[in-house]
Order: structure tokens, then C-alpha cells, then sequence
């Protein structure tokens, strides 16, 4: 009854780096049952860019998901680059979630971008100007998303991808006047109140990896800098003497 | 003391400024703001794209640290730097990302 979770973020490929991410891939299978990619996959956020990753993650042995990060939307290209993932045969969540099986155990997977507003207490609320008020309200519509799609989803695990953080432990090191620009405790509300096992993010570079939500959820930041290694590999299910 | 220049008159006051930058530069030019406009130029030149990089700079030096994922990002961070803030010296302390093995899992 176990399920092994590779997970790295943050890789943000370019023409300059092609083919490098890939050799580290090798042997994941014996490592891993799944490997899910927390945004920034690219710099520019360019088509050209996406396919460089597309190539870099296609064909594993193991199935791929992923979530986009600030740095996929710079030119505009989301979109496409999600296509290009999704040809690719790697799974793009926009909000929602995606379920895997693996001999009878299954994994359901919910997540996203997500976005910034700061954490309880210290964070920006949907008043005063239109673009302050679309800054919050993008937060909160996504934290809406992801409760719904967490709470149609009934399988053994659960496991949140994000590109932005749900709390503020994983992002020290990182300037405290950014914080805001880093994540939202919206995120992890919406998630404590349905459960999870397991909630990882990207995009704070110069952060640690480890943390927890209010409601006791594991919070991993997976940002490559932060790991300094090619991808983590989290168990679930390690209670359980016969597995990992 | 002033002389004529055509139409113009130019005090001696005026004309030293050049030769005392630190004293008597215009504010917009304090080290503060060069630093923030090196590190915006960072983030938003298409060259680097780089959001993590720490500016600072003492005297007329600019040091940069941070981490990026390859060589030739590392050189462009220090080229797009050493353009933004003309005249000072960039000392690049930017590291590239070492990537090690996969490791340990973790159990959770
Ligand atoms: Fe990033
Ligand atoms: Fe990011």
C-alpha cells in the first residue's frame, strides 16, 4: 500500500541546458512509481522552451504530471505549452485533478499554478482598487478550485501540486517583504479542510524544503535549488511495516 | 566667480559637481536605487529572467548572489548588471545549481 512520489520544481529549461535534466532521469523507475513536476519548467515561458522540456520529460517509465509556474506565463504561451506537455504524454493540471493506478492502489492528484496574497494575518484582501481586488480574487477562485476537486476525489492518497506556497516555513531564506509575491494561506486552508497527504510547491528558490500547514499537512518545497539534488522521493503509506 | 559660455553663465559651484559624484550626486542615483534598478533590470531583461538575485553594492562595487542554472546564465547576469549600473565593478558571486543523485527517500 504504498506509493513513491518523485518531485522536483523550478528546473526552468532553456536552449542552453537542453538535454541536461534528462540524463538525471535515469533509473527513476527504481526509485519512484510517479514523478510530478511543481512549475517554472521553463524561463521564458516560450513555445520553443516548452518543447524543450516536452523532450525532456517524455517517454519515462513512470507517469509525469505537472502544474506551470510564473516563469510558463511570461510570453503568454500557457496554453500552448500545456498542449505541447500534454503531447507529450505528460499530464497538465489547470485546477482540477488526475487519477493514477498503480496495481490497485490509487493516487489522485489536485493542483495547479496557484498564486500569491501573502499568509494570515499579513496578507492582502480583495479591497480598495480593481487591480488589487483581481490580485486577491485569482488566490481565492483558485483555492475555491482546488477544494472542490479535492473533495470529488476519493482514493487512498492524496498529494497536492502547486507552483506557489501554502505556508510561510518553506519559505525562509527568502526576503520577508516578498513573501506576499511567494504564496497564500489561502492555499492551505482550502486544502486542510478537505485533507491531504502530502502538499508540494516550487518557485521559493532560496527557501528550505520542509514545512506543515496549520492542519498538520506536509508541506514540500521541491524548488531544484532548494533540493540541490534531481528530484526528491517522498513515501506515502511508510506507516505501514511491509512497505518502503 | 562665474564665467561666459555664449549665453551661459556657469558658476564654479556647479561646475565641480562633476568631480564630487558622492557628495553632491543627484539622489536618483543613490546606491539604493541603482541597486533596485539592477535588480528589476535582472528580472525583466529577457537575457537573465532571474527573480533571486541579490544586489548590493559598497563603494563602487556591485555584488551579485544568488544561483543559476547554468554557466552561461551566470555570465549574463553579470553582463546585464555591469550595463544597468555603468562605472561600478561586478563582483559575481552568482553560483550555478549543483544537481546531486536522487538520495534518500523520505518516508511520510
Ligand atoms: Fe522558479
Ligand atoms: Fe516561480
Amino acid at each position: 500500500m504504498k506509493i513513491r512520489v518523485a518531485a522536483v520544481g523550478d528546473v526552468h529549461l532553456g536552449e542552453d541546458i537542453r538535454g541536461r535534466y534528462r540524463r538525471r532521469l535515469e533509473g527513476i523507475e527504481e526509485r519512484a512509481d510517479v514523478l510530478l513536476l511543481a512549475g517554472d519548467l521553463t524561463r521564458h515561458g516560450t513555445p520553443e522552451e516548452g518543447r524543450i522540456v516536452a523532450e525532456e520529460f517524455r517517454d519515462l517509465p513512470v507517469p509525469v504530471v505537472a502544474v506551470l509556474g510564473n516563469h510558463d506565463y511570461q510570453s503568454d504561451a500557457e496554453d500552448e505549452i500545456a498542449e505541447l506537455l500534454g503531447d507529450a504524454g505528460i499530464r497538465v493540471l489547470t485546477d482540477d485533478s488526475t487519477v493514477l493506478d498503480f496495481g490497485g492502489v490509487r493516487l489522485g492528484v489536485v493542483g495547479g499554478k496557484g498564486f500569491g496574497g501573502g499568509f494570515a494575518g499579513k496578507c492582502a484582501s480583495e479591497f480598495g482598487e480593481p487591480q488589487m481586488k483581481s490580485f486577491v480574487r485569482h488566490t481565492r477562485e483558485i483555492a475555491e478550485l482546488w477544494h472542490k476537486a479535492l473533495k470529488g476525489l476519493d482514493t487512498d492518497y492524496r498529494v497536492v501540486l502547486s507552483h506557489y506556497s501554502p505556508v510561510k516555513d518553506t519559505l525562509a531564506g527568502e526576503p520577508l517583504e516578498i513573501y506576499p509575491f511567494l504564496g497564500s494561506y489561502l492555499l492551505a486552508e482550502a486544502v486542510d479542510s478537505e485533507g491531504a497527504d502530502l502538499f508540494l510547491h516550487g518557485h521559493a528558490h532560496a527557501g528550505v524544503e520542509k514545512g506543515v500547514t496549520p492542519g498538520g499537512l506536509r508541506v514540500r518545497n521541491v524548488a531544484l535549488p532548494v533540493l540541490g539534488r534531481a528530484y526528491a522521493v517522498y513515501c506515502l503509506g511508510g506507516e505501514d511495516p511491509e512497505s518502503c | 566667480m562665474s564665467h561666459e559660455t555664449g549665453n551661459h553663465t556657469v558658476s564654479h559651484e556647479a561646475a565641480s559637481h562633476e568631480a564630487v559624484p558622492h557628495e553632491d550626486a543627484p539622489h536618483g542615483d543613490a546606491p539604493h536605487y541603482v541597486a533596485a534598478r539592477v535588480q528589476r533590470a535582472l528580472a525583466e531583461d529577457e537575457r537573465t529572467y532571474e527573480l533571486g538575485i541579490r544586489v548590493d553594492i559598497r563603494g563602487d562595487l556591485l555584488f551579485l548572489r544568488g544561483q543559476v542554472e547554468g554557466d552561461e546564465r551566470r555570465l549574463l547576469v553579470a553582463a546585464v548588471a555591469g550595463e544597468t549600473a555603468p562605472g561600478l565593478k561586478v563582483r559575481n558571486e552568482v553560483t550555478v545549481v549543483e544537481v546531486r543523485d536522487p538520495g534518500e527517500e523520505e518516508t511520510l
